[in-house]
């Protein structure tokens, strides 16, 4: 199967060109975790703020595609270098 | 007697590109001379895979069509019962098909839309699209006292306008229908790219 790609500051859309089944693959993850508070507004918890983990590419691909084309695979990871995900890291947190 | 007449014939001796402006009432413009200057829409129509950020769901439809630069997402989702946790990290939904416009400020808010019986009310809740993302981010619904100001002077990074993370739908205010088993959501969303 080919996909068709396009490369953005941050992230790359992939689509099957059989399909058209599409998805935006971001840099990297970010998570957020906010404080817990009660109904008062109070902080019971101080949440951890951003969360960054790398993305599994194998299993993001067979998730979305249902399998895993290499060339894909390995233009998916050539893009998101590692000066590009910590940009977006930056990007994301608003720095 | 027919009134169609030739240009040419009237303009007879002018060269075509000296016709900078102006209006020929009526006139007939023939079909090529109208798609040289026409720009071409990009459209695109297919399937997108919308996950959770955290729990699952099971996805009934989930389609996506673009329009030069709008693009509409819908999706059907059904709960599995796979509940997101009882904490307050962020719930989001991704996967969008196409990266959103970069406005080249990340809180800008660039779409909007509703994802109906995710709260814990079963209510509808709001959804948008931050610049230069793939990631939808939803409003806490009315048990988590979300409140959008429109007008707030201070935006935050989850969306400009916002008040604050705790206006931010987190795991624990998803987790009523996303603990269920078979119970329907649904999602429509516009967005620029």
């Amino acid at each position: 199967m080919s996909y068709i790609t396009t490369k953005h500051q941050y992230s790359i859309d992939v689509m099957r060109t059989t399909d058209n089944h599409a998805c935006g693959f971001m840099a990297k993850k970010m998570d957020f975790e906010g404080d817990l508070i009660d109904s008062s507004g109070n902080v019971i918890k101080a949440g951890a703020g951003w969360i960054e983990s790398d993305y599994n590419w194998d299993t993001e691909l067979q998730r979305v595609f249902g399998e895993v084309n290499t060339d894909l695979k390995t233009e998916i990871e050539n893009h998101f270098t590692d000066s590009r995900k910590a940009a977006y890291a930056t990007y994301r947190k608003g720095e | 007697m027919s009134r169609a007449r030739n240009l040419s014939d009237l303009i007879n001796g002018i060269s075509a590109d000296k016709i900078t402006s102006g209006t020929f009432a009526d006139a007939r413009i023939s079909s090529s001379s109208v798609t040289q200057h026409a720009s071409s829409v990009t459209t695109a129509s297919g399937t997108w895979t919308p996950a959770a950020s955290s729990g699952s769901f099971g996805i009934h439809n989930a389609r996506y069509i673009r329009v030069g630069n709008l693009v509409h997402v819908s999706c059907w989702l059904t709960t599995n019962g796979s509940d997101p946790g009882v904490n307050s990290n962020k719930w989001t939904i991704t996967g969008l098909p196409i990266t959103s416009l970069n406005t080249g400020t990340s809180n800008h808010i660039v779409g909007w839309g509703s994802f109906h019986g995710a709260d814990d009310n079963n209510d509808m809740i709001m959804a948008w699209v931050q610049s230069n993302s793939t990631t939808i981010d939803f409003a806490g619904g009315k048990s988590a006292g979300a409140s959008m100001l429109p007008n707030s002077t201070s935006p935050t990074n989850f969306g400009q306008g916002l008040s604050g993370i705790n206006g931010i739908a987190n795991n624990y205010n998803v987790r009523g229908p996303m603990a269920n088993n078979n119970q329907w959501l649904a999602l429509g969303l516009s967005y620029y790219v």
